[in-house]
């Protein structure tokens, strides 16, 4: 879709309503989009990086453009061109915030490694939200060709941490076939933004994905993962953690499409809410009646850590095929008071042990993390949370 | 032990209550739905003007409230064809024999007279609009159990009814209840006093006969404290080429203590539209049930809910649902937990074959203060054939950080180990499919009334398994 056509959608839809099925429990009440200006000129600040690693290729986005740090031979890592023709393959404008990032984005990163590239170490893009009152609308176009392999880390970070800003992503990806990519996306935004991520992945023959997704920040966000499981045998695996405090929103809504024969889907996601903060997770598994042997699982599990904290689990199955296994497991919980007793019995101060108990339970999904910095780096930051 | 007479492949195949009588009734509004339909309705039934007041509040909302656009596809209801209100007797009678031929024949065909003779505390019958036939045994009545059809309940106990009518279901809940309230006719009014418990179950049969039939019953149950009633409710309907609705509302209300226990099994032929409200209020320590088995209709939608609004209330939900072929069926449970150590658990099972599409539809909610909230959701489903389709759509609320709720759900076909293994003890993969499926139903069928044989074993147990076991 043009850049007109979208200006158009966008100019035509309203915000959506929690009358609308996938935002009923997320009301954008009070959110202006218009309001939010498309800022000129970035203004940097020093912002801590939450993974410090030895990466391949490096990009900086802010509002004033793109800034490529480092880029390896051999692959395409490269600020992307509106004329990209695959642009918006994957995500269509079909409501008024993917409209408006296809209508306004400004800076957006092409990274495709051709196929049989293997990169050893990560690539990193990092979104950097400056200015106050700001719209940052961006992009990310991923290609890997087949049988490549390589990881992408994404961040997104705040230049303050009471930056009231809008930021608005599209990332869309295409795993070739035989490919394995490991992609990373971590949001630690402001607390006082709006956040919006739509990413859609999608996998061909026998290709993986290893998926991490990480929200910490923003006052309220809503986040989309899909993976089309478009060829046979393909695998996806999505491990997804949150930390929701204060009067943080945190919504995140993922499809698992199999439209092939033997594929493998596997979300996991778990959150913590601490004070009077809420959280959706909705998740879809769906088979459609070509996708014979498919295995699909999906998990949330969620941690109340207070009495107004507000959790919302909505998954979902819409089964097609018969020679399937598909399943599901949703939990909202609390600390458990025995093991709570245990360790204090031990003299551990309330705090240590309630601490210790979350890092259990957010435990199992760290440890599908492969790289261990990463993984350091998130534990770091869920502990962090914990006061 | 005999052999199976059928495999799992005639799942909803052998529809044995497809059969109509062309009895003429004593009066009916004709096809379609005006405010003088609804005026002609109250007037034949001679009631408050209260209730014609309810009436009319709820038709103007059903015309303004929107068809849903969720659930099962609902667009190709003709409201315009259906007949809203056919009376087929002048009285209801407290003898089979006093009914007219056609309809006692077909209350014979289906087994009532006999089962009420053998097992049951009471019988209510209901044909087209009306209940035909009520009886209760003389114990209970002595005791101040309360069975009636709901008109006669409207009649005779106008305080009760006045009290809580619309109170569990409000008109505005959706635009079937709204429909119900506008032109209900017929249901089961009970009441169960304080400390009595009904060892026998109750049970109402209704029965579809005319084509293009709406039928809207109204169901309200009073279980006082202490006390626990047992209500069964089968549902069968002619085959016809066009279609019917039933669109049921059924308020019950269980105070401190009591138990309640409502066993639904749903055969209505496939041309029914079956899209029913129901729920339950539980007080303090009360406990409610929901045995809900549905086998028949073009498609059902329907959630049997438990507002847990007592310290300590239990609610229960055992779900069972097939879709064969042309059926879909939406159908799930709800519990709203808002008191204290309030407790559920929600089992659901679905089997899908030949094209027909099944589906779990559910909500738990936990409001701030339901502190020690406890649920538990276990869904499973079997898909037979590569056409059929099964969905899982729950949903979870909390907001209430000292409870715990788990919701798992599996989807799979029938397992070729076990499969395997059964054929290598020399059963044929019919008989071994049939014993499978008999298998996974079983946690829910062994919850049924063991003397209820007139439904869902004969469903179950002859259709898929023969007698296995």
């Amino acid at each position: 879709m043009s850049r007109a056509a979208a200006k158009k959608v966008y100019g035509e839809l309203s915000l959506p309503t929690t009358s609308e099925e996938g935002w009923r429990f997320t009301d954008l009440t009070g959110l202006d989009l218009d309001a939010y200006e498309l800022a000129g000129e970035a203004r940097p600040a020093e912002i801590a990086p939450l993974v410090e690693l030895d990466f391949a290729g490096s990009a900086r986005i802010d509002e004033s453009g793109v800034e490529i740090v480092a880029a390896p031979e051999g692959i395409v890592f490269a600020p992307l061109k509106e004329k990209d023709k695959r642009i918006g393959a994957l995500i269509e404008p079909g409501d008024k915030i993917a409209a408006a990032n296809a209508a306004f984005w400004k800076h957006g990163l092409l990274v495709e490694v051709p196929a049989g590239v293997e990169l050893e170490r990560p690539l990193h893009v990092r979104i950097e939200s400056t200015v106050a009152n700001g719209s940052l609308p961006t992009r990310l176009l991923v290609v890997a060709g087949e049988n490549s392999r390589f990881t992408l880390i994404e961040e997104h970070v705040s230049a303050a941490d009471d930056l009231d800003a809008l930021t608005n992503c599209a990332v869309e990806i295409h795993v070739g076939a035989g490919a394995k990519l490991e992609f990373v996306s971590l949001q630690h935004l402001s607390r006082q933004g709006w956040h919006f991520s739509r990413q859609h992945a999608r996998l061909e023959r026998d290709s993986e994905l290893d998926w991490v997704c990480a929200g910490l920040g923003s006052k309220k966000s809503k986040t989309w993962i899909s993976n089309d499981l478009a060829g046979a045998g393909a695998t996806s695996r999505v491990t997804g953690l949150y930390f929701a405090d204060g009067s943080q929103h945190l919504d995140f809504d993922t499809y698992q499409e199999h439209a092939a024969p033997r594929t493998n889907s596997d979300f996991l996601f778990r959150g913590a809410l601490r004070d009077e903060a809420t959280t959706v997770w909705r998740g879809m598994i769906r088979v459609e009646p070509e996708a014979q042997g498919t295995d699909a699982y999906q998990e949330n599990r969620n941690l109340l850590l207070s009495r107004r904290a507000h959790a919302n689990s909505i998954p979902g199955l819409e089964i097609l095929a018969n020679d399937v296994r598909c399943s599901h497991g949703a939990t909202v919980g609390q600390v458990d008071r025995e093991q709570l007793f245990y360790l204090m019995s031990r003299g551990l101060s309330a705090g240590e042990a309630e601490r210790l108990i979350v890092s259990g339970f957010f435990a199992e999904a760290l440890d599908r993390i492969e790289r261990e910095p990463i993984r350091e780096a998130l534990t770091k930051a869920l502990e962090a949370r914990i006061p | 032990m005999n052999k199976p007479e059928t495999d799992v492949s005639q799942i909803g195949r052998d529809y044995k209550y497809g059969f109509h009588t062309t009895d003429k009734p004593t009066f009916s509004t004709g096809r379609g739905l005006t405010r003088e339909v609804v005026e002609t309705i109250s007037a034949q039934k001679n009631e408050p003007a209260w209730m014609l007041e309810r009436r009319l509040e709820a038709y103007e909302h059903f015309l303004t409230r929107p068809i849903p656009t969720w659930g099962g596809d609902l667009s190709r209801i003709d409201f315009d064809s259906i007949f809203y209100y056919v009376k087929p007797t002048e009285t209801e009678a407290a003898s089979w024999e006093e009914l007219p031929p056609d309809i006692k024949q077909t209350w014979d065909r289906l087994g009532i007279p006999e089962a009420e003779k053998k097992y049951l505390a009471g019988v209510g019958a209901q044909y087209e609009s009306e209940v035909v036939y009520h009886k209760l045994q003389e114990e209970l009545v002595r005791r101040g159990v309360v069975f009636l059809g709901m008109d006669v309940g409207l009649r005779e106990h106008e305080e009760i009814v006045r009290e809580h009518f619309g109170k569990v279901v409000p008109f505005d809940d959706n635009k079937f209840s709204a429909l119900n309230t506008a032109v209900w006719s017929g249901g089961s009014f009970i009441y169960v006093p304080p400390g009595v418990k009904v060892e026998m179950p109750l049970q109402a049969y209704f029965r579809i006969n005319a084509e293009n039939m709406g039928q809207f019953e109204r169901t309200l149950i009073v279980v006082d404290e202490g006390a626990f009633v047992h209500y069964v409710e089968g549902c069968t309907a002619p085959i016809y080429s066009s279609d019917s609705l039933h669109a049921a509302v059924v308020e019950i209300i269980v105070k401190p203590g009591g138990r309640c226990r409502y066993t639904t099994i749903q055969n209505w032929s496939t041309n029914v539209y079956n899209l029913v409200t129901k729920r339950a209020v539980a007080q303090k320590n009360a406990t409610v049930e929901w045995v809900d088995g549905n086998l028949g209709s073009k498609l059902t939608m329907k959630y049997p809910a438990i507002v847990l609004a007592g310290e300590g209330a239990h609610g229960e939900v055992l779900s069972i649902a097939f879709a064969g072929a042309g059926q879909h069926q939406d159908t799930g449970a709800k519990a709203i937990h808002l008191a204290p150590n309030t407790t559920s658990v929600i089992t659901a099972k679905s089997i899908s074959r030949g094209g027909g599409r099944a589906g779990y539809r559910g909500l738990v909610s936990v409001d701030h203060g339901a502190r020690g909230a406890k649920s538990k959701v276990v869904c499973d489903a079997l898909i037979l054939d590569e056409e059929s389709r099964s969905d899982t759509y729950p949903t979870i609320r909390v907001h209430e950080a000292d409870a715990n709720i788990e919701h798992e759900a599996t989807v799979s076909k029938i397992g070729e180990e076990q499969l395997f293994y059964l054929m290598s003890r020399g059963l044929s993969e019919q008989e071994a499919s049939s014993m499978i499926v008999s298998g996974f139903v079983e946690p829910i069928t062994k919850e049924l009334p063991l003397e209820y044989a007139v439904e869902m074993n004969r469903l179950i147990q002859l259709q898929m398994e023969g007698s296995v076991g």
